[in-house]
């Protein structure tokens, strides 16, 4: 794939899979995230290099922040979803070295990381109780 | 058919489809119904503006559906967004063109791809976008050349 139909594939995916996803994200266990923890978590992500820089930040952020370890937590289950995400729409292939397929994963799983907050941080600015 | 002309015979039976999905009362009543209501909510030309262009620098219609969630969610005192529940029917009124019309015009035409069929949903968003805005210009510009023979008279 060439980079022009990569963003393509980024697009279709953050639209027909992450976007639902964001939306049916929240519940009472997760909670809503305020408007200055929501920037914090949006900056990181923006930028995050990579994949795991972005695993390591969930990681503190659930031992530190006890009033949304949930809403961590859950991140956290949904960011690994995306590795075999990942592979399942063909951006990282089966058939490459294991060095290799964890560097592609942690490039273009930023990517779609991205993508998701950016719906999920929307839907919670939408529905965060006023 | 060489694929180029194919390409285009595919892209003006798209923007037919489009256009005739416009024209229909229901589009046109509810971008007029949420034009008007625009017009009732905000004073600033601005914020109508920026909509008008986030949808039509849009790479996808989420990133409309996001543009709108914020803007709503940013209202805490419901002076705009919130108010008469603007934000969340215009998000509504645009959900429910990609769930009906879009699907009537990617079955209408064949269109199979999850690219193409993003492509018509944008489409649509922005044809709403911008009759939502002409109404929008259309009730504001009324109520200022009312004032102003208002204070004409006085």
């Amino acid at each position: 794939m060439n980079k022009d139909q990569i963003e393509e594939k980024l697009r279709v995916i953050s639209e027909e899979k992450l976007y639902p996803k964001a939306k049916n994200f929240f519940s009472d266990e997760t909670g809503y995230l305020s408007n200055s923890q929501s920037s914090g978590l949006e900056n990181m992500a923006r930028n995050a290099g990579k994949l795991s820089d972005l695993e390591s930040f969930l990681k503190k952020q659930q031992d530190k922040d006890s009033k949304h370890r949930n809403f961590y937590f859950q991140l956290t289950s949904e960011v690994n979803d995306f590795k075999t995400m990942l592979k399942e729409e063909g951006l990282v292939s089966e058939e490459l070295s294991k060095n290799k397929k964890r560097e592609m994963v942690d490039e273009y799983g930023i990517l779609l990381v991205r993508e998701f907050l950016f719906h999920l941080l929307s839907q919670n600015s939408y529905k965060m109780p006023k | 058919m060489s694929n180029m002309e194919n390409s285009k015979s595919n892209k003006l039976k798209l923007v037919r489809e489009i256009s005739i999905k416009a024209d229909s009362p229901k589009f046109r009543e509810n971008s007029k119904m949420l034009g008007e209501k625009a017009s009732k909510i905000f004073s600033e030309k601005a914020q109508i503006k920026k909509l008008e262009n986030t949808a039509n620098f849009a790479l996808k219609v989420t990133d409309i559906y996001n543009y709108i969630k914020r803007q709503t969610g940013k209202d805490t005192k419901g002076k705009n967004w919130r108010s008469q529940e603007f934000g969340s029917g215009l998000l509504e009124s645009l959900e429910e063109l990609e769930n009906n019309d879009g699907k009537d015009i990617c079955k209408n035409i064949d269109i199979s791809s999850q690219a193409e069929k993003m492509q018509v949903n944008l489409l649509l968003a922005r044809e709403f976008i911008r009759q939502l805005v002409v109404h929008y210009e259309y009730e504001t510009r009324g109520k200022n050349n009312e004032q102003r023979s208002d204070r004409g008279k006085t």
